[in-house]
């Protein structure tokens, strides 16, 4: 550090709130290589650690930022915009977001929840204001300073969003990255579980097309599975391995009668008619849930030209996982939505379903996750005929390639929170396969941590 | 030893920023009828002008705040605030181009651009 010094700075680190007006005031700093020191207080703060010690003492990034899972500089991109600078508004919210346009269209915008504009009027619409920067300038350049650098491999096995925001931060780094995606397409769930109509095809295009510009190398078609002897990573030939399989199997409903033909899994469903392929219809459609698959299940149907869509869920409305402008949207679409209401039989005539018996519930004391648990009212049982019941209750992680990791009580990856290390050395995990089926923006956060953990584990 | 600290607390932001309320722009969207048609995309995004009007609503918009850290910075010691309107003055003679208050400001409030040739 500095040499000749009469006196050195001494930061409290209680009373220190990561303002960084130090560091930015600093005329040492254009020396860059100070930044590096890690055990200096230059280096310590630079590098974030002040930061992360302040915020858990909870003060001071502005509460959109906060609420982001990935700690997106909302307010910084939205005055810029309020600016009219557009490019430095991107190339602000791609520092720390590798999807910014597929958020633009999708995120459940916790920011706006969050925004203090709310106790003056409403939020401001950060989402769609993201999706403006992203679409107002398709050909940006990304950077792609220090790419392929470094020579170890590392393999992303999944092209969801959590495993390309993986590959992104660890190409950006300098790592070589491959991606293996089983499906046919790639962008995960986002592709085969995000109907056309929220999420538009060529907007997931440019955004993988952008990754693959870093060097990313990217294989569809190509399972990856574990073979239980512990020596896979060995085998495949990668440094380091980040599993992001996503959640692709729909739960069972555990009620008589499931087999019946005529009943199909939500999100199997969906993949089919995300990927093109024909799918069976009836005029007359039960759809069983209440959270994002269910209802673009529902919107789905209904552009494909079913007629009645009923959708029964067995909470309120408020209870609902799905985002609540979907499920207006899916309203005024058409869908009818029965709320606390479960099914408890299908009904079938020689092997082919045509209604199902349900229950009528009531809610009861919240659960542990603070949601409020539905108790079936005895005797209150109805039927419902239906041509088709589609069933959109959950998705479990696919068990079939995970052998030798160890796993939750509920089929999900155990990882470390903080780093998604597995059991197994060498091998990270994040995504909807560690914490099931979630938000695309917490699956990115989940591929970022990964990413900085991967890059700490290579050094 | 002086420790700058910035807080934003819900009171302090509404009561300073600007009041007055604006109506809720109603998101446009693809025609009901359009829509059993098509997968066509069924939210439209904003315009500029809608997107500029919007983005300037925010609370935290880069404006200067008087928080004179610029000043206290300035190794030249050429900011300063009129004491009658409370403006905040750069002595452009003085100023060495250093670039510190840009970089300190909270804000994002000053801004570095080049000098034309005399």
């Amino acid at each position: 550090m500095v040499e000749g010094r009469t006196h050195r700075p001494l930061i409290q680190s209680t009373r220190c709130h990561s303002c960084d007006v130090c560091i930015r005031g600093c005329p040492a700093e254009l020396i860059p290589e100070y930044r590096k020191e890690e055990e200096s207080l230059r280096g310590g703060l630079y590098q974030g650690k002040m930061r992360e010690v302040a915020r858990k003492g909870g003060v001071p990034l502005p509460p959109c930022q906060e609420a982001c899972p990935i700690h997106q500089d909302a307010r910084g991109y939205v005055a810029l915009i309020a600016k009219g600078k557009f490019k430095e508004a991107l190339e602000l919210i791609r520092e720390v977001n590798p999807l910014p346009a597929v958020c633009g269209f999708i995120c459940h915008h916790p920011c706006e929840e969050a925004c203090l504009r709310e106790e003056v009027d409403h939020p401001v619409p950060i989402r769609l204001l993201k999706r403006f920067i992203a679409e107002h300038d398709r050909k940006r350049e990304r950077p792609r300073k220090g790419l392929r650098k470094r020579r170890e491999k590392i393999l992303v096995v999944g092209s969801g969003p959590a495993g390309l925001a993986c590959a992104n931060d660890l190409s950006l780094l300098g790592f070589r990255v491959t991606i293996f995606e089983a499906l046919p397409v790639l962008g995960g769930m986002l592709t085969v579980g995000i109907p056309e109509f929220r999420l538009p095809r060529e907007i997931i295009k440019m955004e993988i097309d952008g990754i693959r510009e870093l060097g990313v190398e990217m294989e569809i078609n190509h399972p990856f599975r574990f073979d239980g002897n512990g020596r896979t990573l060995k085998k495949s030939g990668f440094d380091a391995i980040f599993l992001s399989m996503g959640a692709h199997r729909s739960s069972k409903l555990d009620v008589p009668g499931e087999s019946l033909h005529g009943i199909f899994p939500g999100v199997e469903f969906l993949r089919d008619i995300n990927l093109g392929r024909k799918v069976e219809l009836g005029k007359k459609m039960a759809i069983i849930g209440g959270g994002n698959v269910a209802i673009d299940v529902a919107r789905s149907t209904l552009r494909l030209g079913s007629k009645k869509v009923d959708l029964y869920y067995r909470r309120s409305r408020k209870e609902m996982p799905a985002i609540p402008e979907e499920v207006e949207e899916a309203i005024r679409e058409g869908v009818n939505i029965h709320l606390l209401t479960a099914p408890v039989r299908m009904i079938g005539r020689s092997g082919k379903a045509v209604g199902m018996e349900c229950i009528r519930m009531r809610l009861g004391e919240p659960d542990e996750k603070g949601r409020k648990k539905p108790i079936p009212i005895q005797g209150s049982n109805f039927k419902v005929n239906a041509e088709m019941i589609i069933s959109a209750i959950g998705q479990r992680v696919d068990q079939n390639h995970l052998k030798g990791l160890e796993k939750n009580p509920d089929g999900t990856i155990h990882v470390d929170p903080e780093t998604g290390k597995t059991n197994l050395k060498g091998i990270f995990a994040g995504g909807d396969m560690v914490t099931g089926p979630g938000w695309a923006i917490d699956a990115i956060a989940a591929g970022k941590r990964g990413a900085k953990a991967i890059a700490e584990y290579l050094t | 030893m002086t420790i700058f600290v910035f807080r934003i607390s819900k009171v302090d932001m509404t009561k300073e920023c600007k009041k007055e309320t604006v109506q809720k722009i109603k998101r446009k969207t693809l025609s009901v009828k359009a829509r059993r048609k098509s997968f066509s995309p069924v939210e439209y995004g904003l315009l500029r002008e809608e997107a500029i009007k919007e983005a300037e609503r925010c609370l935290g918009l880069r404006e200067c705040q008087y928080c004179e850290i610029c000043g206290l910075l300035c190794p030249d010691l050429c900011i300063t605030r009129d004491e009658k309107t409370g403006e905040v003055l750069i002595d452009l003679d003085f100023c060495k181009g250093c670039g510190i208050c840009a970089s300190v400001c909270p804000k994002g409030a000053i801004e570095m651009v080049l000098e034309e040739a005399k």
